[in-house]
């Protein structure tokens, strides 16, 4: 039964930190040390137990314990042994996961040294750390934002989903590419300078707005304009850089489509025959056509001017003074006003307008009010 | 590039695009897919990148070596369908396939 009777054997098992037993071809245990006591949780070393006993197969699994034990004995260079754990089922029915290295004994070569150790901690930190690394990953990958992180000779550590799409690469296409294949020629040297400046700059971070536009160059060739955020992070080996990159193209499209939408209704509303205002929720004038305009004497400036005061009253001053600004809170709650007034041109003529203000709502409720004046006066 | 869908044990689906050449364990960790973990990187030696191949897609992913099996022994839950994902390599003609995960690597 008794293996290791000399002296120095029963010292070396013991002097082992790991966990450390001896068992037979059989698995039979044949030594075992304090620690090994400790992790299947025995007061005393269990002695002619089968290790399967605390090496259990596991249901829903085929692993038959004994049987790699042996093999590893062999082989104890196995590439697995790195990375296997095996389930460990201490006396009071505690499972942990334990990595094992195996040897043979060399004076009794029927028995092997078994070695075991408890990797619980280190395998609840890989989970917590696969866990984040999976959002954080996920994050990255549904992020509408292009991503790209280089190192400090820039070349591409890291490209989204986003990144690849918005400069026309397949998946895994930039990894390890340098990072000017994305930059139109002529911006390289100053790009490449910023980034030694920002490299030694205090600031860890740059947010869009803060930068100027920046331009990229896509696998087809075309240029595109970009915002960039970009901040960087000390690693293992040096500085790595990560940018955020926004598509500008979307938003000038859109600015050049709201440009053109608001030349055409400027365009309708100054060749209006009607004469028109939009007064702002002060009552100021923030627009006028060319109609309203000829109602008023040339060297008076409507635009900014509070639209009560304007000298179109001039025949009836008094009222409209006093019911405009409660007429302009009334359209910009939604009730549109009308009333019939007298105007003098500055011709001297007297006019006779139908006058109304109707609100201007967008989604959020009415911004501001539009004013309207069509002459009865021929009528 | 095929795209390949993986889905997880609680029916979620993920459809990727495979790069031709890569393995499928290796396309599921760089896209972080949960439910295939890869701890040895692709050696064949640690069996947490278990796999299901349903029977129609089998032709296509050929059948484990004697390694391969012998590594699917640590892991659970292991039927006729069973292949570790770090010994399938995509190649064009996979596209559409879906593989199935187990619920647990270890």
């Amino acid at each position: 039964m008794v293996v290791l009777d000399d002296l120095s054997g029963r010292a070396l098992l013991e002097a082992l930190p790991e966990p450390a037993l001896v068992i037979d071809a059989a698995g039979v245990i044949m030594a075992t040390n304090a620690a090994a006591n400790r992790l299947l949780a025995t007061p005393h070393a269990p002695l002619g137990q089968s290790i399967t006993a605390f090496l259990p197969e596991q249901e829903r699994s085929r692993l038959n314990p004994l049987a790699w034990l042996r093999r590893w004995a062999d082989e104890p260079e196995a590439p697995e042994l790195a990375h296997v754990r095996l389930w460990c089922r201490d006396q009071s029915g505690v499972q942990k996961p334990v990595r094992v290295r195996v040897g043979r004994l060399p004076a009794a070569t029927m028995h092997y040294l078994v070695m075991l150790a408890d990797v619980s901690d280190e395998q609840a930190r890989q989970q917590r750390t696969r866990a984040a690394h999976r959002l954080a990953a996920r994050v990255l990958a549904i992020s509408a934002d292009a991503i790209i992180n280089v190192d400090q000779s820039l070349h591409i550590l890291y490209a989204n989903p986003s990144a690849d799409a918005l400069f026309g690469y397949p998946p895994g296409h930039l990894l390890g590419k340098p990072l000017d294949l994305l930059i139109p020629e002529r911006f390289r040297p100053r790009h490449r300078g910023f980034i030694e400046q920002f490299a030694f700059e205090s600031a860890p971070s740059r947010l869009m707005g803060q930068r100027a536009e920046i331009r990229g160059l896509t696998a087809g060739g075309e240029e595109i304009p970009l915002e960039a955020s970009i901040t960087k992070v000390t690693v293992e080996h040096g500085l790595v850089f990560s940018a955020n990159l926004r598509d500008l193209r979307p938003r000038e499209a859109m600015l050049a489509e709201l440009g053109r939408s608001e030349a055409r209704f400027r365009s309708a509303f100054d060749h209006a025959q009607q004469a028109m205002a939009l007064i702002a929720p002060d009552g100021r004038v923030t627009a006028i056509n060319t109609a309203a305009r000829r109602l008023l004497p040339e060297q008076v400036e409507p635009v900014g001017a509070a639209f009560a005061e304007l000298p179109f009253w001039a025949s009836d001053p008094q009222r409209m003074a006093e019911e405009l600004p409660r007429a302009v809170a009334q359209a910009l709650a939604g009730q549109p006003y009308r009333t019939v007034t007298g105007v003098r041109l500055p011709d001297g003529q007297e006019r006779t307008l139908d006058f109304s203000l109707s609100p201007v709502a967008s989604g959020a409720g009415a911004f501001a009010v539009i004013a309207e004046a069509r002459d009865l006066t021929d009528r | 590039m095929p795209v390949i869908t993986y889905v997880e044990f609680n029916g979620t689906e993920h459809r990727v695009e495979v790069p031709t050449g890569s393995s499928l364990m290796q396309a599921a960790v760089n896209l972080a897919v949960p439910g295939i973990d890869g701890d040895c990187g692709g050696l064949c030696a640690c069996g947490t990148c278990h796999v299901y191949v349903p029977a129609p897609f089998q032709d296509l992913t050929g059948a484990a070596d004697e390694l391969e099996q012998a590594m699917l022994e640590f892991a659970f839950d292991v039927d006729a369908r069973s292949r570790l994902s770090c010994q399938i390599v995509a190649t064009a003609e996979m596209e559409g396939m879906r593989i199935e995960l187990p619920e647990r690597q270890y």
